[in-house]
């Protein structure tokens, strides 16, 4: 696509989104920007209510903008048809959420394969990726289950092998370690990372958990609808690279003042 | 196995649900069940009267037939002229008769229907050049020998084989003849559905009794000449002492009749097709509410809308293809079964079953279309979901249903009608206007009448009843659609119940009035006057009666002139009977018959020709057409009695000998007693049918209720798709209500107690749709009562059910119990912590 490494592969211009429910109108987003570099770890944090779910939504392509811009490798989302919106999700977004959204009449095999299936391919122009991402994610053992046959773990697995099987521009993750213990949230969390440090994958992770967000590049807060703060978590790291670090090797200071995030004040003394 | 398309995952989730998928595919095979069987039983009807047809009229195109009553004959000088009429190409005629055929050496018992035939005396050689007859056995009879050859049905029903002597009731007495060849069911052999006696001209006048005279006359036309542009135009050649119709239009009325009978099942079929595709569509809509968030998920992985309801559609088409085609093997027995009823009731030999490749294809078509159609909805509803709506949590939603205005407007709108539409088949449409906007109207009324009714039924689930009846009151969208299914069952089951008695009751009247109360006796063909005074000396018989058949020709309706008049003697026939009078009475009518040129006609038929009473009806006798002033009109069942002619014109109809006596009987006499004397006198000498007026009522009580038995059984097939519709709800709302019912549990709720909630919530849908049913099945049977009057040319009396009321109510609950039985089981069976668990 002519778009080079660092160049920006997501971005949000001057975004604004409602919903009207009854005679009450709910303002969720209100001119919200953003740029995503390819590469890019990016990891949107907020409270409940701040809008974190709805700009995901809009940078997948699920959903338009009330006004304001969503471009994808330099394409506008929000003037696009209902038709080519979803064509461009089939080949360029995966898609990660809390709730797995497995299909349950399907294996783990074709669940990871849908993509294909919907855009109509012969199995045979896929098995070989559809293997390799299966192994990848370490699915293979499982691959002939069922979701119903698996745990949240293991279900949270299939469904990142089918967001990476069409080698996406984007990973988008909606909470991805919100249904699973701890454990196995990091083991998920490790995956995403690895998929942006071997495969330069472009990722995008909604979450609440200030220890997920400590996965990503970046850190941008959300709260009312708007961005409130965003820290270049990896500029951080850098810096405090002789300070004391977790079992994940991650500074410990930074993550604490992850931690402090969640509240106004907290962001008011990251800003001083 | 790889997962190849779309496609497959249709599949997948039919093997998922195999139990619910189970119940609706078995609501769709007995509605391609039924289908099937009804298009085999018409084809198989047709095919038997077109053969029927076929086999009497070989190549004629034109029959010529004279006027008036069936012992007219015509007039000498006919089948000359005719012969000599431009565009003929060959002329056949005959002289036949209607008789009874018996075997001396088997007789009938004193109390059995004699088996009635056609005699038809033909030149074999002319004939032959027309009409094929192929011999199963024997050979073809020598010109003026005793011998005859007959069709294989009536060869086989009195047991005779060639060599055999058997006895036809003649005009002239019983006549001894030799079966010399029994003929294959083609051609000849299968006029008269194969009952049928061919002998030489001299013989079949011989047995007539009235001379060289001829009765039939077969013309075939030269090619390219139009049949009925040739009689058009050769009618007045003629004169007005016959009747002329085209070959192909013999047997009109019967045909018509057929096609009435027909067009009934086939509509009974199409609503138990309706009925399973309703099912259809509750199953998919509620596939798609739970798989909201599957179908939410596809769309987000880039699935496009079509695809999507391709989906559902595909899935619906599956279920279609495969239960149509149990549907067939099930339809096929069905047919079976419904065939045999139907020769005996139609008298007609029906064919073997066959392979009927033509409506196996139409059944499945059928079938899978609706299946597709049903599915449409649910389909553009999923194809229509948001991603991000579509994958929230909790995605099982109720869908909103019910389009109140427009409900209330066709339910308005058809009551409106119902006042202004005339007489005719257009007056059912009001009537279905009211069923389809009752149906939209139903998640309306559904709460209240939930609420109210459920103060009865929560009794069944003490503590735990209100919750069930509650889910109803809230989440009314869900069932609406199950119970308008039950509503309209039962709205069909009241208005076919009042069809029936309604018919059952003009019968009745019908009969006791014109057959007049006592004894009917009729010969097959003409009877020698002298008959009279034998039947008239029997100890008890107060009165006699003579009564001439015939056909007649009408004019004012341009229809073919195969309908029967019956010809009364006015100075006797008001001692013995009456009319069922629409408009007139007996002694206006007595007055009028005296004088002559009158008639009495069907009511439907009066209005069908839009004659009043003192109006005029054109009728072609044998003087010309001529005027008849209508004197009364009565309430016709069938085609018993048809119009009715005066003796004092006899001689316009060629009417002589008569056909049949009615008689009245002193006080105190035993009348079944006397039936049996005089049958045993009688039907020995003349085979004369005598039948007590509660006989002649048995019988047409038997047919009626035969054609009903078939009704009943589609309604029956479409009661049962409703069972399954609902047992289907049921399953899902318990299905939906897991978490909610493992909470109640865990809170205390006895298994029995959870169980009873099931039957409570049917119980309440079926009561319902019992109330409801009632307004909207008495409005349905005063349109299919009014309709039916137009279709069959009856006139029948709107008579409500009472009695089937409280049986449908019975039936109801029976319906709710036996649709809880498989839901209640798995609500029983849930174990706590799995139900909590549930998602």
């Amino acid at each position: 696509m002519g778009i080079e490494a660092g160049e920006v592969v997501l971005a949000a211009r001057d975004v604004y989104k409602a919903y009207t429910q009854g005679d009450s109108v709910e303002q969720v987003l209100s001119g919200v920007s953003l740029e995503v570099p390819r590469g890019r770890f990016l990891s949107v944090m907020g409270p409940s209510g701040s809008g974190k779910s709805t700009l995901l939504h809009l940078l997948g392509g699920l959903d338009t903008p009330d006004s304001g811009e969503v471009e994808l490798e330099g394409a506008s989302l929000a003037t696009m048809g209902d038709d080519d919106r979803t064509r461009l999700r089939r080949n360029r977004i995966g898609i990660v959420y809390q709730f797995f959204n497995l299909v349950p009449v399907l294996t783990v095999e074709e669940n990871v394969a849908l993509p294909a299936v919907i855009a109509g391919q012969a199995p045979a122009a896929y098995a070989t990726k559809l293997a390799e991402v299966i192994e990848v994610v370490g699915m293979a053992d499982h691959k002939h289950k069922q979701p119903a046959q698996l745990s949240g773990g293991q279900q949270q697995r299939a469904a990142i092998a089918r967001a990476l099987f069409i080698e996406p521009s984007v990973l988008l993750a909606d909470e991805p370690t919100g249904n699973v213990d701890m454990r196995t949230g990091h083991e998920i969390l490790t995956l995403f990372a690895d998929a942006q440090r071997e495969l330069g994958q472009t990722i995008v992770m909604v979450t609440h958990d200030p220890r997920s967000a400590g996965f990503a590049d970046e850190v941008l807060l959300l709260r009312d609808g708007t961005v409130a703060s965003s820290l270049d978590l990896a500029k951080s790291m850098r810096g405090a690279a002789k300070t004391t670090r977790d079992h994940d090797n991650r500074p410990v200071a930074v993550l604490k003042w992850l931690e402090g995030l969640d509240s106004t004040g907290a962001v008011r003394r990251v800003r001083a | 196995m790889a997962l190849k398309s779309l496609g497959s995952v249709a599949l997948r989730n039919l093997s998922r649900r195999r139990g619910r998928y189970l119940l609706t595919a078995s609501g769709t095979a007995l509605g391609v069940a039924v289908l099937f069987a009804v298009q085999i039983m018409s084809g198989a009807t047709t095919n038997a009267l077109d053969k029927a047809v076929n086999g009497a009229t070989g190549e004629s195109d034109v029959a010529i037939r004279p006027i008036g009553n069936f012992d007219a004959a015509l007039a000498p000088e006919i089948p000359g002229k005719v012969a000599a009429l431009s565009g003929v190409e060959k002329v056949v005629a005959s002289a036949g008769f209607r008789s009874a055929l018996v075997n001396p050496k088997k007789p009938p018992e004193v109390n059995a229907r004699p088996r009635f035939v056609f005699v038809i005396g033909v030149d074999l050689a002319a004939d032959r050049e027309i009409r094929s007859y192929e011999l199963k056995a024997g050979k073809l009879f020598a010109d003026r020998a005793d011998e005859v050859v007959i069709g294989d049905h009536i060869a086989t029903a009195i047991d005779v084989v060639v060599g055999d002597e058997v006895l036809v009731a003649a005009p002239t007495g019983q006549a001894h003849v030799r079966v010399v060849g029994v003929l294959a069911n083609s051609g000849a052999g299968n006029a008269s559905g194969g009952d049928v006696v061919y002998t030489s001209t001299a013989v079949s006048q011989r047995m007539l009794g009235k001379g060289a005279v001829l009765n039939g006359m077969d013309v075939v036309l030269k090619d390219g000449v139009d049949a009925k542009e040739w009689i058009t135009d050769h009618r007045a050649a003629l004169g007005d002492s016959v009747s002329m119709i085209k070959s192909s239009e013999a047997e009109a009325g019967f045909r018509s009749f057929i096609l009435a009978v027909n067009a009934a099942l086939t509509l009974g079929s199409a609503i138990a097709v309706f009925v399973g595709g309703f099912l259809i569509f509750l199953t998919f809509s509620l596939a798609v509410a739970e798989r909201t968030r599957t179908y939410g998920t596809m769309r987000a992985l880039g699935a496009l809308p079509k695809q999507i309801r391709g989906v559902v559609v595909r899935e619906a088409a599956l279920l279609g293809l495969g239960s149509s085609v149990i549907g067939l093997f099930i339809g096929y027995a069905l047919a079976f079964l419904a065939l045999q009823l139907v020769s005996t009731l139609l008298d007609l030999r029906l064919p073997g079953l066959g392979l009927p490749l033509g409506p196996a294809i139409f059944s499945v078509g059928v079938g899978v279309l609706v299946s597709v159609v049903a599915a449409w909805l649910p389909g553009r509803r999923a194809a229509a979901l948001s991603p991000v709506t579509a994958m929230r949590a909790g995605a099982v939603r109720d869908e909103t249903a019910g389009r109140p205005v427009i409900g209330a407007t066709l339910v308005g709108g058809g009551i409106a009608l119902t006042f202004v539409v005339g007489q005719g088949v257009i007056r059912i449409v009001p009537t279905l206007l009211v069923l389809f906007g009752a149906v939209l109207l139903v998640p309306i009324v559904l709460g209240p009448l939930a609420r109210l009714l459920g103060a009865l039924t929560r009794r069944l689930a003490r503590g735990v009843g209100e919750i069930a009846v509650m889910h109803l009151v809230k989440e009314r969208s869900r069932s609406a659609y199950t119970l308008a299914l039950v509503m309209v069952v039962l709205s069909m089951l009241i208005a076919v119940g009042t069809s029936n008695v309604s018919m059952s009751d003009t019968v009745d009247t019908a009969i006791e009035r014109q057959a007049g109360g006592a004894i009917q006796v009729g010969a097959p063909g003409a009877l020698d006057p002298a008959v009279e005074k034998e039947v008239k000396a029997f100890d008890g018989v107060k009165a006699t009666s003579a009564l001439t058949f015939g056909l007649i020709d009408i004019t004012d309706d341009g229809a073919p002139p195969d309908q029967f008049f019956t010809m009364i003697d006015p100075a006797t026939y008001f001692d013995i009977a009456s009319f069922p009078w629409i408009d007139g009475d007996d002694a206006s009518a007595k007055a009028g018959l005296e004088r002559g040129g009158a008639i009495i006609l069907p009511e439907q038929q009066a209005i069908r020709i839009d004659v009043k009473r003192g109006g005029e009806v054109h009728v072609r006798t044998s003087q010309g057409i001529k005027p008849f002033t209508l004197i009364g009109t009565y309430g016709q069942i069938g085609n018993y009695f048809g119009p009715g002619l005066s003796m004092k014109d006899a001689a316009l109809f060629g009417a002589g000998r008569p056909n049949g006596f009615l008689l009245s009987v002193r006080d105190g006499v035993d009348t079944r007693a006397l039936r049996d004397k005089m049958r045993a006198t009688l039907q020995p000498k003349y085979n004369l049918e005598v039948q007590t007026s509660d006989d002649i009522k048995e019988e047409a009580h038997a047919q009626l209720q035969g054609f009903f038995a078939l009704v009943y059984a589609l309604l029956f097939v479409a009661a049962l798709v409703g069972i399954l519709g609902l047992a289907n709800t049921m399953v899902v709302s318990v299905l939906s209500r897991t978490r909610e019912v493992g909470m109640l549990r865990s809170t205390g709720a006895l298994r029995r107690q959870a169980r009873a909630m099931v039957l409570v919530e049917a119980a309440t849908l079926a009561l319902v749709a019992y109330v409801l049913s009632l307004p909207v099945g008495w409005l349905l049977s005063t349109g299919i009562v009014v309709s039916q009057r137009s279709a069959l040319g009856f006139t029948i009396d709107y008579v409500f059910p009472w009695g089937i009321i409280p049986i449908l109510l019975i039936m109801t609950l029976l319906v709710a119990a036996v649709a809880s039985l498989v839901p209640a089981r798995r609500i029983g069976r849930l174990e706590i912590v799995e139900a909590l668990r549930f998602d």
